[in-house]
């Protein structure tokens, strides 16, 4: 698999589109949308941010690959126009840009029949919060990848809790991947390892709360 | 650690980082004093982090990966270890929980540790 995700790494950093979105169809026909996401996409763009750390490749070539990934995730997301009445909303904590493993929660969602709003990156909180108010989530997703975040990541976590009571909140991003962060987990707030912990996430609650609810 | 130990030692490494290299300033001007700066709020908001999480990590993989972007960039190990002896220095000169600070020290000379290895490795 090492080969496969350097190769797609490569591709995104040499700006060759059609090459990489080759790529990931081809693995996409064998494997399901999670596999795709969690084996060959997620570890291309952290290896290509290992290449940033190592100063082998600029900002440029790091916002290039960010770009086309973003572009083929689009491309794979599953929109079937008919949900299950379900309705979940996804955002970045403030001032945190790394996106792309928040969209790819989205799909995972949309993949399962809900309804999914992807606010992404830079949207500040008290915008965040109006939206969320007018929507009424089921469930609320926040990313963040930096640890500088955790203090505004722990905040949001407390002001959506007030905001939307009954509203799961789902955390991930790298520092829970990193970090577990386990203990900001309440019978509401449950922070996910990965993409795999989101998907057994959906898998228990359709057996469980929402069907009863339903 | 409150906003007025971590401004105080912030200012007195900075300051101490320009008068023992003032080759930094003549090279890099006001810029790489200000990224001086920011670099010093930045060690400092991670060993907060870590002591409010008890995540020992927290602090480690953060050097780890400072430790990264600074040598490929020509940053040697050496003034990383300089910075966070002065932040050990001058951290003795505030008030602060002692629990606290046993971990802070305990953090930074771990980190120090790790990263003369990395400079008598190579």
């Amino acid at each position: 698999m090492e080969d496969v995700y350097k190769e797609l790494a490569s591709h995104l950093l040499e700006g060759k589109e059609k090459e990489a979105l080759e790529l990931v169809q081809h693995w996409k026909e064998e494997r399901s949308l999670t596999e795709v996401h969690e084996d060959i996409i997620t570890p291309a763009m952290y290896h290509v941010g290992e290449l940033w750390q190592k100063n082998q490749i600029t900002v440029a070539d790091e916002h290039l690959a960010t770009a086309i990934c973003d572009y083929i995730l689009t491309l794979l997301s599953p929109r079937t126009g008919e949900t299950n009445g379900r309705k979940a909303i996804f955002f970045n904590v403030e001032e945190e840009q790394h996106h792309l493993g928040l969209k790819m929660a989205a799909d995972l969602f949309r993949e399962q029949g809900w309804e999914a709003r992807f606010l992404g990156a830079g949207v500040p909180n008290d915008h965040v919060l109006a939206q969320i108010e007018k929507y009424q989530p089921d469930v609320v997703c926040v990313s963040a990848s930096l640890s500088y975040r955790v203090p505004a990541l722990k905040e949001i976590i407390r002001i959506i809790e007030e905001a939307v009571p009954e509203a799961y909140v789902l955390v991930g991003g790298r520092i829970v991947q990193k970090y577990g962060m386990k203990e900001w987990n309440t019978a509401r707030v449950e922070t996910l390892r990965s993409l795999a912990d989101i998907k057994d996430w959906l898998d228990d609650k359709k057996e469980g709360t929402f069907d009863e609810t339903s | 650690m409150n906003e007025q130990t971590k401004e105080f030692i912030t200012n007195r490494v900075v300051e101490e980082f320009y008068t023992n290299h003032p080759w930094l300033l003549e090279k890099f001007g006001e810029k790489g004093k200000h990224h001086t700066r920011k670099d010093n709020d930045h060690h400092l908001e991670h060993l907060e982090l870590s002591y409010e999480l008890q995540k020992e990590d927290f602090f480690t993989d953060y050097t780890f990966w400072l430790k990264d972007v600074l040598v490929s960039r020509g940053v040697g190990t050496g003034l990383i270890i300089e910075n966070y002896r002065m932040i050990q220095k001058y951290m003795k000169e505030t008030e602060m929980d002692e629990q606290e600070r046993n971990y802070y020290a305990h953090l930074l000379e771990t980190s120090i540790s790790y990263l003369e290895q990395m400079t008598n490795t190579r």
